[in-house]
């Protein structure tokens, strides 16, 4: 589906509205995409997709009512009985006073780097290939792999009743593998997620996967303890991904966030972290791109939540932003650690006694004041001594607070950043004192 | 003559089978059926699959009393999942008609006949005769019928019982509706219509010191059910409201809990989530297999450990249930035409069981699926997914008050809240909503910042007490996650509650 036409549905759509409840403001919220995917697993594939979505969603509003539905079925019988429906439901809804007006016409930057051709037009031999390389250097080396493959693309339109009009298309590329020694002692997994079907050497990662997996397969056991720990990107994005998604205005408003003071106050303007780290949002960036629009067409741009340290800003809604007097912020789920000065290398050569991780799993909010989240290391962990890896060594279940990881961090890495988002950038990082509660015996 | 609730429902059941065929309106069903099936038989598939899948989602929620969010979500569409030459092709589209069915069967076909470079091991699925079934949730009220104020002023309702208690300062509740409807076709001949309803309802209550800067925030444990609106009064939505707002002032007031080995009581509000995550998942096949390796683990319930493993204590039991009553996962048939049913997962301690699918079935040595084979919407593959897992019951009918008399010391922990288990579901670290320190058989006080950590096998083991069927309950996930692309699946779990020696019990705070 083109941009154009999915815009003319959308405007369609707003005309319906408008005729069966001249009196209402609307906006439409459509998605059309396509995805195709390949499982593989024990070397082989196991399932395969190629799958067509639409997703239209109407929201009425009048006074202070406001209804909201969606719908995949976008013919024009279904249209019409959908809108009919939803007008019917705006009548009896109850009023919200956190109700907003519709947005009129706004101007968005271009986000250059969120849609490539060639990736939205990729077959689906183009993942039979990678699955094929991401599989080889485990299958030849006795090796037991299983990973996931996928190209998505796809077009945004948002539009309003008060004129409101965003699209934009975009496409990605999603890799993962993990190689497990045949004994089921070890363990290594690479994942990456990009907007360019070219930006990725398939082999290189599943020679990295298995290289891991060997790696980890002879391992000595490590106490829990408190432990300066390298945490590779994917660490970094799982864990930060709490910190960011807990950055909320409201909820530190009202005395029941981190970001709450004694006393009433929030924390915007505190030091949270040491003067090299900064946390920003940038759909326009390349390395983290996104659409240039949130759900409801506010427009996105560069946001720093931490910037040299300095908590500066935290997520409004325009509810919460219009009781303040503030301009609301969009609701933009990428973010960007900014990179450092040294390379990950040189922070691990830095590190006296500790460990590498090379990746988080199930991790979980435990306690919301200090962000305490629980999880565990997977697919590679290791010691560390003397600035060098010298061996595996068991994964471990961590306790952490990310208030306290980042006012202990002592290092970002200025190496690439890449996570399985492609709207997320993280680059390794180096904690003091990081606490790993227990010993997990999974690998 | 006023007949009892499960007169009723019983009743309901039996004609339930009668009145599923045909419920929704979808006319051309037949038509759109023979037509993808046809055409992958057309281009090459050994055997095929055609599922019109409609899932509705209803989202409300009121904080304070007012409303701030009303949706009803609605996916409509078409799913063809084929085989070809030992492969499995996918492809799927909203675009429901005859016409349509071919392009995705061929489609389909196209997928599984370019999977063949990478294919190790052709699919041989377990023999499934034809089926002609029909199946839909028993209920007396059904929620979509119900006008969305009488929805709104019971939530309003509950948290003006929230706020009424001094010291709550802020009151959410929410409510959300589902329901799905699918028609499965097969090659072999299957015709299976299901219509689902399952009811989500919840709440909770905060409470905020702002001179201290604490807060302390508690959940209703009630859980969401596969059935009708009669729900929400016999799972005591409003009944509860005083005391779970109550708990919250409680909880902010209370000290820190001393941390370390202790015994613990594990009301059932709180033992259903650490069953899905210690034996729902580990005895999941495609984990124990490797399917599952790169994303949501694998299992150290291993296949030379089948028969032959102490899973737990030699007087519990755990088995796998698609037909308990209102269980999220229970319905007539799964995703492949397969009829569901009860079978042991661990019986007197010992492992004995997985669950399965049609694929899957020949793996273990089984004859014939086990009914587990669930798609979360019309875009999504059909693959292992978890049935209703719960703990039976002991003979001896004890509750939670006589578990309590029953301990000399320990700690009771009630309702979820953090949860997190490792990739072969070996270590877990598992809090709650409210804690209470025992002693010499009595609650003495509620303390707060608990987690609990153990391994599966040590804790199972552990357990030398356990309730009968009076507070037996069911708790409910409705969006249990894995796969990938991943999918959700709505699950249940139910049991008794039970007493567990030698626990780990962490100060969430000391670990700031």
């Amino acid at each position: 589906v083109s941009e154009a036409t999915a815009q003319k549905t959308a405007q369609q759509v707003l005309a319906l509205a408008k005729r069966l409840a001249p009196k209402t403001e609307a906006s439409v919220w459509l998605s059309e995409g396509r995805d195709q995917h390949l499982r593989f697993a024990l070397n082989g594939v196991t399932t395969s997709g190629d799958v067509s979505t639409t997703t239209l969603r109407l929201t009425l509003k009048a006074g202070l009512r406001v209804v909201q539905a969606s719908t995949s079925q976008v013919d024009a019988a279904s249209l019409q009985a959908f809108v009919s429906r939803l007008v019917d439901a705006l009548a009896v809804a109850p009023e919200s006073p956190e109700a907003q007006p519709m947005l009129g016409p706004q101007k968005y930057l271009l986000s250059p780097h969120v849609f490539e051709e060639k990736t939205a037009s990729a077959p689906y031999a183009t993942l039979v290939e990678k699955a094929k390389q991401l599989i080889e250097p485990s299958a030849q080396a006795g090796l037991v792999s299983s990973g996931f493959c996928s190209l998505r693309s796809g077009v945004l339109v948002v539009a309003t009743s008060a004129g409101l009009v965003a699209s934009a298309r975009g496409a990605s590329m999603g890799l993962a593998v993990t190689s497990r020694t045949a004994d089921g002692k070890g363990s290594g997994k690479e994942s990456v997620s990009v907007r360019s079907v070219g930006a990725v050497d398939a082999l290189a990662l599943g020679k990295q996967a298995a290289t891991t997996a060997r790696a980890t397969a002879k391992l000595k056991p490590l106490s829990p303890g408190r432990y300066t720990v390298i945490l590779e990107s994917d660490a970094v994005s799982n864990l930060l991904g709490f910190y960011v998604g807990s950055l909320d205005a409201r909820a530190a408003a009202e005395g029941r966030s981190a970001f709450a003071k004694e006393g009433g106050a929030t924390r915007v303007g505190d030091t949270v972290a040491p003067s090299f780290l900064s946390i920003v949002s940038d759909p326009q960036s390349k390395e983290a791109a996104g659409y240039s629009f949130d759900e409801e067409g506010l427009p996105l741009t560069r946001r720093a939540w931490v910037e040299q340290g300095k908590l500066m800003n935290l997520s409004r809604s325009r509810f919460w932003a219009a009781k303040n007097n503030q301009q609301p912020t969009g609701g933009y789920p990428g973010f960007t650690l900014a990179p450092g000065s040294t390379s990950q290398s040189a922070l691990l050569a830095s590190v006296k006694r500790g460990v590498l991780v090379k990746r988080i799993w199930y991790s979980n909010l435990v306690e919301p004041k200090s962000l305490l989240v629980t999880g565990l290391t997977r697919d590679g962990t290791f010691l560390i001594e003397d600035g060098q890896v010298v061996g595996a060594v068991n994964n471990f279940r961590l306790n952490e607070s990310l208030v306290g990881m980042l006012q202990r961090c002592e290092g970002v890495a200025s190496d690439s950043g890449l996570t399985d988002e492609p709207s997320v950038f993280t680059p390794a990082m180096k904690v003091a004192d990081f606490t790993f509660s227990s010993v997990s015996d999974a690998v | 003559m006023r007949l009892s609730r499960r007169a009723v429902l019983a009743g309901m059941a039996a004609a339930s089978a009668v009145e599923a065929k045909g419920l929704v309106i979808e006319g051309q069903g037949e038509a759109v059926i023979s037509a993808g099936l046809d055409a992958a038989k057309a281009a090459g598939a050994s055997y095929a699959d055609v599922r019109l899948h409609r899932r509705r989602n209803e989202s409300l929620h009121v904080r304070d009393g007012y409303v701030d969010d009303l949706s009803d979500d609605e996916t409509y569409g078409l799913a063809v999942r084929v085989l070809c030459n030992g492969a499995w092709g996918f492809a799927a589209s909203p675009t429901v008609s005859p016409e349509g069915a071919k392009v995705l069967a061929r489609r389909a076909c196209e997928l599984a006949k370019a999977n063949a470079a990478i294919l190790t091991q052709a699919v041989v699925l377990a023999p499934q005769g034809r089926v002609d079934g029909a199946w839909q949730t028993p209920l007396m009220q059904d929620p979509f019928r119900l006008p969305i104020s009488t929805k709104v002023e019971l939530l309003q309702d509950v948290c003006e019982r929230l706020k009424k208690v001094p010291g709550v300062s802020i009151a959410n509740a929410g409510l959300t509706t589902r329901l799905e409807w699918k028609l499965l076709g097969t090659s072999e001949g299957s015709r299976i219509e299901q219509r689902i309803t399952r009811l989500g309802p919840s709440y909770g209550a905060t409470a905020i010191d702002r001179q201290s800067g604490e807060f302390a925030s508690r959940r209703w444990d009630g859980q969401a059910r596969q059935a009708g609106w009669e729900w929400i009064d016999e799972s005591h939505f409003l009944a509860d409201a005083e005391r779970v707002g109550s708990d919250a002032v409680e909880k902010l007031k209370s000290p820190s809990v001393t941390p370390g080995v202790k015994t613990v009581v594990l009301h059932p509000s709180n033992l259903w989530l650490t069953i899905h995550e210690s034996v729902g998942h580990p005895t999941e096949l495609d984990r124990a297999m490797g399917l599952e390796a790169n994303f949501a683990g694998t299992s150290f319930a291993t296949l030379d450990k089948l028969r032959n493993y102490t899973y737990a204590a030699p007087f519990i039991t755990l088995y796998a249930d698609r037909t308990t009553p209102g269980g999220l996962a229970t319905c007539g048939f799964d995703d492949e035409g397969v009829p569901t049913q009860k079978w042991n997962l661990v019986e007197a301690g010992k492992f004995v069981g997985y669950q399965t699918t049609r694929e899957q079935a020949g793996w273990v040595g089984e004859k014939a699926s086990r009914g587990c084979s669930y798609a979360q919407d019309y875009a999504s593959v059909a693959f292992q997914r978890m049935p209703n897992v719960s703990l039976a019951p002991a003979k001896q009918d004890l509750g939670v008050s006589e578990l309590i008399e029953a301990t000399d010391e320990g700690l009771l922990v009630v309702g979820t809240g953090s949860w997190s288990i490792d990739q072969q579901r070996y270590n877990f670290q598992f809090s709650g909503q409210m804690f209470y320190e025992l002693k010499k058989g009595k609650i003495v006080r509620a303390v707060r910042d608990v987690a609990y950590q153990s391994n599966t096998p040590e804790f199972w083991n552990s357990c030398d007490l356990l309730g009968g069927a009076k507070d037996w309950q069911l708790g409910a996930a409705f969006d249990d996650g894995k796969g990938e692309p991943m999918q959700s699946n709505p699950v249940s779990h139910g049991c008794p509650p039970a007493r567990f020696k030698k626990v780990n019990v962490l100060n969430t705070r000391s670990q700031s």
